[in-house]
């Protein structure tokens, strides 16, 4: 080949390489800017000390990784590499770089193989060039011309070090016309001369493959690799650009593979082939064929119903809704975000029955009765598929349920714990008698004897639990019990009426009429009692208290944020280890929680004074009320007031006689718990003080004043201790001698 | 509850000033909440001893030709499986006509796979379902449906038969509300080689949308079912009760201990643990009857058999084997032991709702 350039005809190439603006981003180096340099012949060539070269193959590398290159660029780039004008190094990087932002044009190929002919590059180069053909084989836009150049290709099996890529590249290549007894010759003296090498074989296979009758081979019969990635990185660059060329061309239908549960990654298939608990989607030939015995029939055809595998679309799947012929495999549903969809729409018996049944099953089989060692990966990844499956529905599978009841009795607590106890968190409302047999019971035996870790965990689902209680359970629970009723008194009235199907559950479960809020008010108290516990086994970790003061975080706006008209005032024993705690988190995050009891008590008295409500729930608000000013008072007078154990007080925990007082020898006790004084506070009170006070002054809290008491505050604000800041503001009435006793409700 | 009592040391020590336990005080006589509700089956407090009911009169009167049906059951050894309820399955004999051909083609077609080149893997290729009359007791029982496949072998001449699976409910009480277009056979017998159970189960998953196990016997299920029939004799004197014990791996130079009694020496033990009287059989009987053998056996070789476990039983009606293999030897036991199996297949199905 004469000239290295190929000069095609496109006009847009001389805009690009000659007199194109700067990039359009101003301050940013483009592509272009990077190829122009490459080919210009007035370029610096030194690889040292060339910030130019440096920041002009940076670009390449980069583009390419990112968006790939379109077609044009590949071209000049490949001419750049092989025409050896840069260093060996620079051109190999060159070369790794070609990824594709669409096609590979076949041109390039064509002059990659025309510089190898002009032995200009280097071996290294060339060998370069055959394994990036090789690579991006798959990409390449038309193979005819590259076919053609098969007998020029064929010389280089006499290189050495070409050889064996040259090799898998002809075995990609190979058509029948090709197999030429001289060839073939060729080939075996090549083996004479090389030894018995896997990629000749590769390729005389191909060739026997042809035409059996010109190579007599004996081919090992167990499938054997010919030819071997060299380049892990390389290679993996590659398939991330064919992927993404392949999504690009998808576009959103890709989605939909999904759905066909068809995976053309080979080796997610084979992950898939490990996992395969849950079926494939297919339908059953027996139940489109219901007929009796009128033969095969086309499928699809039958009484207007839409097989899966016909749906090709998510339009498809919305105008078939109706008439769709689910999976004869039930469980398939689990793993296809659309059927799921398909499901709720279908909520017959039968296949509900049948999903229950074979989870109810699998989920024995891969859980209780899956006896070797080791963690079990289908049993977890069919605990995920449920997971995602009920956080679609929004409540529990019953079957699923009774499994984990089931399963509970015998867990050592560290088995797929995240899945179990994410499972236990959808559970559905019962009588609280029989939700502590059946779930808490078990967890309560685990939770005492294992880490503050796991207790932790514990709390956390109870929490989520209550949470799924209150937003959506409660709710159901009340439209369930008003649609069976409406149901049995239509039942009674018109035997064969058609009933209205029950848009409320996936799942056709009788539900019990029980007070509901009762198993909340039960739970409440429950996890109060536990947490009071674990804090004391646990010396007030503040892990655990996180997780308890999350807990009371929601309980405490229980009816503002969800309308739940239940309140539950937390007990002395969370309470107080949260107030003495010696971290200002806890303390700061105990306040704000006081503070939503205010809002909550004020809505709620509200309510109460509209509608009268039954006489339970009037006295524990009652109890409420008293215990709530009781905390309200201590805080105060311990945080702000300075008058802690004033006997004057009576309040609960303060309320300690003065001569055992005065055995501690603390003085200034009843200072003891203020903002500036309390364990949890000192080191804010500290740099606080830093702040404001001149340098290598010796500091003591005392020296906040009450006319600095607001700076403080403001800095407390600043730290982020927004709770004691607002519960200051919210209960203490400031520029007033004496602080007015506040309180929430009379 | 060993943590509250620790809570209250603890909180005695550490906080003797305060007494701010107050509203702990409403928590510390009061325990845990006892347990009401048992959160699965357990087994009954008693069975019904098939034989001694009224059920036994309900077991349908066979023609003259059928009755050599029911004893190609016996004396085989079967692998049970459970399986649950099958979709959309029909009884008709066209519908029948047509599972036999599909299954026909599925197996020539996994044949030609070049799976089955040798003959033990041998997966035939003609599979024929029928129904299988004289199993069904109760109304609620579908008919039992037979599963033969036939393989030509190499002789081409008579096809044999490589595969005999039955799917069958007996006895079965109507419990909970089935959809319509179930059909509950819970109980699956197979005789025939693995590769071709694994297939056939594999083919009736697909098409009846449901779930196959092996059917396994806990220890618990062995001791009812030996303590029920010990006291059932045939009058064949060479026929036994027998109970075979595996002991822990740990265990060395002795891996299993047979205990057989004389089928007249266990119906003498038998009568005198059950009232004679009763239809039922307690589970204070099945106690009974097993802590006499075990004091027995402990009196002549001091092992507490009560320590080791039970994986195999046998009884002049039938063997059963933990892992799910069963041998019924008396035809008039049919009954009695598939509505056993069936009982306890369906105490492993979950309520689906």
């Amino acid at each position: 080949m004469a000239t290295p350039v190929v000069r095609r005809k496109s006009p847009s190439r001389q805009s690009s390489v000659g007199k194109t603006k700067p990039a359009e981003k101003s301050g940013s180096y483009s592509i272009k800017e990077a190829v122009r340099f490459f080919t210009s012949d007035s370029s610096n060539r030194k690889v040292r000390g060339n910030p130019a070269l440096t920041l002009a193959i940076q670009e390449v590398e980069v583009t390419a990784k990112r968006e790939g290159l379109s077609q044009k660029v590949i071209g000049q780039l490949v001419d750049v590499a092989a025409s050896a004008k840069f260093p060996d190094s620079i051109s190999s990087r060159l070369i790794k770089s070609l990824l594709p932002s669409d096609k590979i044009p076949q041109d390039a190929i064509v002059k990659a193989i025309s510089w190898m002919c002009t032995n200009n590059p280097s071996n290294e180069i060339q060998s370069l060039l055959v394994r990036w053909v090789i690579l991006t084989y798959d990409l390449l836009d038309d193979l005819d011309d590259l076919h053609a150049l098969y007998g020029v290709l064929f010389h280089f099996i006499e290189n050495d070090a070409l050889c064996p890529h040259v090799c898998h590249l002809l075995y990609l290549l190979t058509r029948k016309e090709d197999v030429l007894a001289f060839r073939v010759q060729r080939l075996l003296s090549l083996q004479k001369r090389v030894g018995v090498q896997p990629y000749i074989i590769g390729l005389l296979s191909v060739y026997k493959m042809y035409r059996p009758h010109l190579v007599s081979l004996v081919t090992p019969p167990t499938q054997r690799v010919f030819f071997r990635q060299t380049d892990r990185l390389w290679s993996a660059e590659v398939h991330k650009a064919k992927e993404r060329i392949q999504r690009r061309l998808d576009g959103p239908d890709s989605a939909m593979e999904r759905l066909q549960s068809s995976v053309t990654d080979g080796r997610s298939r084979a992950k898939k082939k490990k996992l395969d608990v849950i079926p494939t989607v297919s339908t059953s030939l027996l139940s489109l064929d219901g007929s009796g015995d009128a033969g095969y029939q086309l499928t699809g055809a039958h009484h207007g119903r839409v097989p899966v595998q016909h749906i090709k679309s998510f339009d498809d799947l919305l105008k078939n809704m109706d008439r769709l012929e689910l999976p004869s495999q039930i469980a398939a549903v689990l793993d296809s975000p659309y059927l799921q969809h398909a499901l709720c729409c279908h909520t017959e018996q039968h296949v509900v029955q049948r999903l229950s049944f074979w989870l109810y099953q699998v989920l024995h089989q891969e859980l209780l009765d899956y006896s070797s060692e080791g963690p079990n990966c289908r049993a977890e990844w069919l605990l995920q598929m449920l997971i995602n499956f009920t956080d679609f529905l929004h409540e529990d599978v019953p079957v699923c349920e009774n499994f984990l009841v089931k399963y509970l009795h015998t867990w050592n607590g560290s088995d797929y714990r995240p899945y179990i106890l994410r499972l236990i968190t959808r559970f559905r409302i019962y009588p609280f008698q029989k939700l502590n047999d059946l779930l808490l019971e078990p967890l309560r035996s685990l939770f005492f004897c294992s880490s503050v870790f796991f207790k932790c965990q514990v709390i956390y689902t109870l929490t989520e639990l209550l949470r799924n209680y209150v937003s959506i359970e409660l709710p159901r629970h009340a439209d369930m019990v008003c649609f069976q009723a409406v149901k049995e008194a239509s039942a009674i009235q018109a035997g064969d009426t058609v009933l209205p199907q029950n848009q409320l559950s996936v799942f056709d479960v009788h539900v019990d009429n029980f007070q509901a809020l009762h198993t909340i008010q039960e739970l409440t108290e429950y996890v109060d009692r536990i947490s009071t516990l674990a804090l004391l086994i646990e010396k007030d970790h503040v892990l655990l208290m996180h997780y308890v003061l999350e807990f009371f975080e929601l309980v405490s706006c229980l009816h503002l944020r969800y309308g739940v008209p239940f309140v539950y005032v937390p007990s002395s024993g969370s309470f107080y280890r949260a107030l003495f705690s010696s971290n200002a988190m806890v303390c700061s995050r105990l306040c704000k929680i006081i503070c939503n009891y205010k809002d909550e008590f004020q809505a709620l008295k509200k309510m109460v004074s509209i509608e009268d409500s039954d006489s339970l729930f009037t006295s524990n608000m009652r109890d409420g009320i008293q215990l709530l000013n009781q905390y309200i008072l201590d805080l105060s007078n311990a945080l702000w007031r300075n008058k802690a154990f004033l006997s004057g007080n009576k309040t609960k925990v303060f309320d300690i006689p003065v001569t055992a007082l005065q055995t501690t020898g603390v003085k200034h006790i009843n200072e003891a718990f203020s903002i500036h004084l309390h364990m949890a506070m000192l080191p804010f009170a500290n740099s606080f003080l830093e702040q404001t006070q001149p340098e290598g002054k010796k500091v003591h809290p005392s020296l906040i004043r009450s006319s600095e008491r607001d700076a403080y505050l403001e800095f407390l604000k600043r730290e982020r201790l927004d709770g004691v800041v607002a519960f200051i503001n919210t209960f203490i009435k400031r520029n007033q001698t004496t602080p007015h006793k506040s309180q929430a409700a009379s | 509850m060993t943590s509250a009592v620790v809570y209250k040391v603890r909180h005695v020590r550490r906080h003797q000033y305060f007494s701010w336990a107050e509203s702990q005080l409403k928590w510390q006589g009061k325990a845990w909440p006892t347990r009401r509700h048992t959160p699965y089956t357990k087994t009954p407090k008693s069975r019904r001893l098939h034989g001694k009911s009224s059920k036994l009169e309900r077991t349908p009167v066979l023609p003259a030709g059928d009755t050599h049906s029911l004893k190609q059951l016996t004396s085989k050894t079967w692998h049970v499986y459970q399986v649950t309820p099958l979709n959309n399955f029909q009884h008709s004999a066209a519908a029948l006509r047509k599972y036999s051909r599909h299954l026909s083609a599925a197996l020539q077609a996994e044949s030609h796979k070049g799976i089955g080149v040798d003959l033990e893997s041998e997966i035939g290729d003609r599979a024929i379902f029928s129904i299988y009359k004289g199993l069904a007791t109760s109304p609620d029982d579908p008919e039992a449906v037979e599963l033969t496949i036939k393989a030509k072998g190499r002789s081409r001449v008579s096809a044999r038969i490589i595969c005999n699976a039955i799917l069958c409910s007996v006895g079965s009480e109507h419990r909970d509300e089935l959809a319509e277009r179930l059909t509950m056979l819970p109980v699956l017998l197979v005789k025939g080689t693995a590769a071709v159970t694994r297939y056939v189960i594999s083919w009736l998953q697909a098409q009846f949308d449901c779930h196959i196990r092996k059917m396994t016997f806990n220890p618990m299920a062995l001791v009812w079912m030996v303590s029920m029939w010990a006291g059932i004799s045939t009058g064949d004197k060479s026929k036994t009760v027998e109970l075979l014990y595996t002991l822990p791996k740990a265990v060395e130079g002795l891996s299993r201990i047979t205990l057989t009694i004389d089928a007249t020496d266990a119906k003498t033990l038998w009568d005198s643990v059950h009232d004679e009287e009763s239809v039922d059989f307690t589970a204070d009987e099945v106690t009974a009857f097993i802590k006499a053998l075990e004091a027995h056996f402990f009196h002549h070789f001091k092992i507490h058999l009560a320590a080791l476990t039970l994986s195999r039983i046998g009884t002049p009606i039938v063997y059963i084997g933990s892992e799910g293999r069963l041998k019924i030897l008396s035809e008039k036991a049919i009954h009695a032991v598939l509505q056993h199996i069936t009982e306890l297949v369906r105490d492993n199905f979950c309520r689906a709702s």
